[in-house]
């Protein structure tokens, strides 16, 4: 509300400045007021966290047990555990962390397990971090299909295999297993919708791959469309929902490449990311950018999907693949190879990627890289 | 006064069987369930030897020479065929040992028990959740009894307690593979004649091993598949965790585990267990062995799958044993019990008494020994298992105790389906391997209580 001051009969008043001057008074009292009458508490204001607040969280291969880690960006030596997962000899937990970063599932095979093999039945675990008890969500559970989280952290989706084939089912992790899809092609989930309204995943048959979106409420499918004729993996959501990148093979007549391709819902067709030749790795949204690891020859570097270069340091041999991007879309994870190829990739490390062309090592040794947490 | 004293130790014979009968449910040492629907439902003993595991090594280059049983149709190498798809000839059978001994220790790290007990020693046998029995893990024709009488064969009873037996006839079933080519498998090495000592060439073997199960199977072995959470994957070893290289089972496919294991072998007490070979794999970049794997292709019977030798390939350096170890591990199992007669009370309703019949092996190498009753309503349990030679090691579970060498069986009556009275039953007890038999004669006796406390009729 504006307030006018009395025009004086005397000299002119400067009204511009007593405008101004007089909202702001306004709008202090009224915040003051605001406070007083509105109890609920003051939401932070959103903030893009710096990289010394950002941590970075990772499993590491034991051989009876798995450690999942974390790690402040800022130093990655500084790290701390968070719980370790026991699992049967020689097979590692599969593991997601949550979109809120607050817990994480896992499927693993239960230590004893005799002659453990990947069909053993893995048990779906449930673990708050940094500190909480782990609780087992189900049982009978596919151990090698990595669980799928919701977006909004609640509820968990994994695959069990059976004899008429595969289904996925919906965990909500305060209780409660719901049956999805049953399919007599491999099913995989991939992503859910903003909303959690549709479950998003890939069904492989001897057709191909293609992709089904499910509505979780009815679990009424419907074939979106298909992939390609051949297989695919390390399929991801754009953060806006309308595009799926993924990786594909790509066959010519001398060579075959792993290529990474985007999925336009709203068209429906499928284009590779960039028109570079060369074995593609690990597609990663930043926002509404793709970016893929590249080899081509012998460089090998991350770069946008139509090939624009992000000025991250490259690795003296070997090439990195994406895993990754920070909050603040200015750091990367990356896993680097030190071999020339995907054929023959050689040993790997998990690096950090920083904008200003870092490049910090991470962790050594089998690490999976599960994603990034900020206070 | 006689009288009362006589009806006295009557009814104290009375509690004394009763005592014997609770005595025996809570004292007899539990027999281990198998697995549901597998060969055996209570696991048989078998043996584990030290844990440089160096004699089972011998037994598995013995197997792969065809030198442990050469000729049996069942333990034996068949000839393997070689050749162009339609024009295949035969070679006597001979596997790369680096191969055998790789599977064996993915399959069970070169046990044969569930390792309950100390390195050298008489234990449980390693049954796995899906029938694979033993250091191979043999499950083809292990899911369920193929004798009379829903029982295990000789030939399956073999296989699950005698570690010679089981890697011979996982290594028959490796050969099976490689020979399932090219009606029912492809043929990997086109270009060399599909010969069998090239290591490469039996990639699709290999794969066949675990099941050759295509993209989308939830045991699907296709390199490609997406069911293998990281692209690009560092190599798998089987040696130490320090290596740099991939020890996380989950993460390869059945042949890239062989393979890798082959090239970088465990290591048991700082030394590896064999010298490590490398073996190629396809290079999937080339559409000469990418084309072939693709999706269009993996249509029964495989013939468009055929691929090259992957390159470079190798031969499996290991010479051939000297025969002589073959008597050495084998040995000359003599069987002996400490008493050929027994008695067993029952009452119906109530249950059965069980007596214990120690079985030796005074002579040498591992005895395995199966029984089978004359009356189906008597319970053996378990019928088969295994009893140790003095040449071989024995450890014991407690310092100061000895070692347990002998094989223990159990001998009952099922109480619902016994005729009533008192008989003689007999259990034929065999070495298998051996013309050895021993018969056990079994006075069965049936007590009844009736009407009035304390008395008994028999």
């Amino acid at each position: 509300m504006n307030a006018q001051p009395v025009p004086r009969q005397s000299a002119p008043l400067p009204i511009k400045p007593v405008l101004i001057g007089g909202l702001l008074v306004i709008l202090f009292f009224l915040s003051f007021a605001s406070l007083l009458l509105d109890t609920r508490p003051i939401a932070p204001i959103a903030s893009v966290p710096p990289l010394a607040d950002e941590r970075i969280v990772y499993v590491v291969f034991g051989r009876l047990a798995d450690t999942v880690y974390s790690a402040p960006a800022a130093n990655p030596e500084r790290r701390t555990v968070f719980f370790q997962a026991p699992h049967a000899d020689q097979f590692g937990i599969v593991a997601s962390l949550s979109p809120d970063g607050r817990a994480i599932a896992y499927n693993a095979l239960p230590p004893g397990t005799m002659a453990p093999s990947p069909e053993s039945p893995a048990e779906l675990w449930l673990r708050a971090i940094p500190a909480g008890e782990g609780r087992v969500l189900a049982g009978a559970v596919d151990l090698r299909v990595r669980p799928l989280w919701s977006a909004a952290s609640d509820a968990v989706v994994f695959r069990r295999s059976t004899a008429n084939g595969f289904s996925l089912y919906l965990s909500s992790i305060g209780g409660g297993i719901r049956e999805l899809v049953t399919s007599g092609d491999a099913l995989f989930p991939v992503a859910f919708s903003a909303a959690d309204s549709i479950l998003y995943y890939v069904a492989l048959s001897d057709r191909g791959s293609d992709l089904f979106a499910l509505a979780v409420a009815t679990a009424e499918t419907r074939h979106v469309g298909q992939l390609s004729q051949e297989m695919t993996r390390d399929w991801v959501l754009s953060p806006a929902g309308d595009r799926l990148a993924f990786l594909s093979l790509s066959f010519s007549a001398d060579r075959v490449a792993s290529r990474a391709m985007v999925f336009d819902f709203a068209s429906g067709t499928v284009s590779p990311a960039g028109g570079v030749d060369a074995d593609e790795f690990n597609p990663t949204w930043n926002g509404g950018s793709l970016v893929v690891g590249r080899l081509a020859g012998e460089r090998g570097v991350v770069e946008a999907g139509g090939a624009a270069p992000l000025g991250l340091s490259t690795p003296t041999r070997g090439f990195d693949v994406p895993q990754g991007w920070s909050a603040s879309g200015t750091s990367l994870i990356v896993r680097t190879f030190e071999g020339s190829s995907a054929s023959a990739p050689g040993r790997s490390v998990l690096n950090l990627l920083t904008s200003e062309g870092g490049r910090i090592q991470v962790a050594s040794g089998e690490v999976t890289f599960l994603g990034w947490t900020s206070p | 006064m006689v009288g009362l004293l006589l009806r006295t130790t009557k009814n104290v014979y009375v509690w004394l069987v009763v005592f014997a009968f609770g005595l025996t449910a809570v004292f007899a040492a539990a027999p281990r369930q198998a697995s549901a629907e597998c060969v055996f439902p209570i696991i048989p003993t078998s043996y584990d030897a030290l844990k440089d595991r160096q004699m089972f090594l011998d037994t598995i280059e013995l197997a792969a020479f065809n030198m442990l049983f050469p000729g049996d149709p069942y333990f034996g190498l068949p000839d393997l065929k070689f050749g162009p798809r339609n024009s295949r000839l035969t070679q006597p059978g001979q596997i790369p040992p680096t191969l055998l001994k790789a599977i064996s220790w993915i399959e069970s790290s070169i046990n044969q028990t569930t390792g309950d007990g100390p390195w050298g020693s008489i234990g449980p046998a390693l049954v796995s959740f899906d029938c694979g029995h033993g250091i191979t893990q043999v499950t083809t024709g292990m899911t369920a009894p193929q004798g009379e009488s829903g029982r295990a064969t000789p030939e399956q009873a073999l296989v699950a307690t005698h570690f010679a037996y089981n890697i011979a006839r996982g290594a028959w079933i490796l050969a099976d593979k490689w020979n399932s080519a090219p009606e029912q498998r492809p043929i990997a090495g086109i270009d060399t004649n599909g010969l069998p000592a090239i290591m490469e060439n039996w990639y699709f073997a290999v794969w066949s091993y675990n099941g050759f199960t295509g993209p989308g199977a939830n045991r699907s072995n296709h390199p490609l598949d997406p069911i293998y959470g990281s692209w690009p994957r560092t190599p798998y070893s089987c040696g130490p965790a320090n290596d740099g290289l991939g020890h996380n089972r989950a993460n390869y496919p059945y042949q890239e585990l062989v393979f890798g294991c082959a090239a970088n072998p465990p290591h048991v007490d700082g030394k590896p267990l064999w010298t490590g070979t490398p073996v190629s794999l396809p290079d999937l970049r080339d559409p000469r062995w990418s084309g072939p794997l693709g999706l269009a292709n993996f249509i029964f019977p495989y013939s468009r799958m055929d691929i090259p030798t992957p390159q470079p390939f190798h031969l499996d350096p290991t010479a051939a044993p000297n025969p002589a170890l073959r008597q050495q591990i084998l040995g000359q199992p003599r069987m002996s019990v400490e008493k050929t007669s027994i008695k067993v009370g029952y009452s119906p309703g109530s249950g059965s008494t069980f007596e214990v019949v120690e079985i030796q092996n005074s002579g040498t190498g591992l005895l395995t020994w199966y029984a089978v009753a004359s009356e189906p309503w008597v319970i053996l349990r378990p019928y088969t298992g295994v009893a140790v030679g003095d040449d071989l090691p024995c450890e014991s579970k407690e310092p100061g105790v000895a070692c347990v060498r002998t094989g223990k069986l159990e001998i009952g009556i099922d109480a619902s389906k016994a005729p009533p009275g008192t008989r003689n039953v007999a259990v034929r007890l065999q070495a298998l391997g051996t013309n050895q038999v021993i018969i056990i004669t079994v006075e069965v006796t049936q007590v009844v209580r009736i009407g009035a406390p304390g008395v008994v009729k028999n």
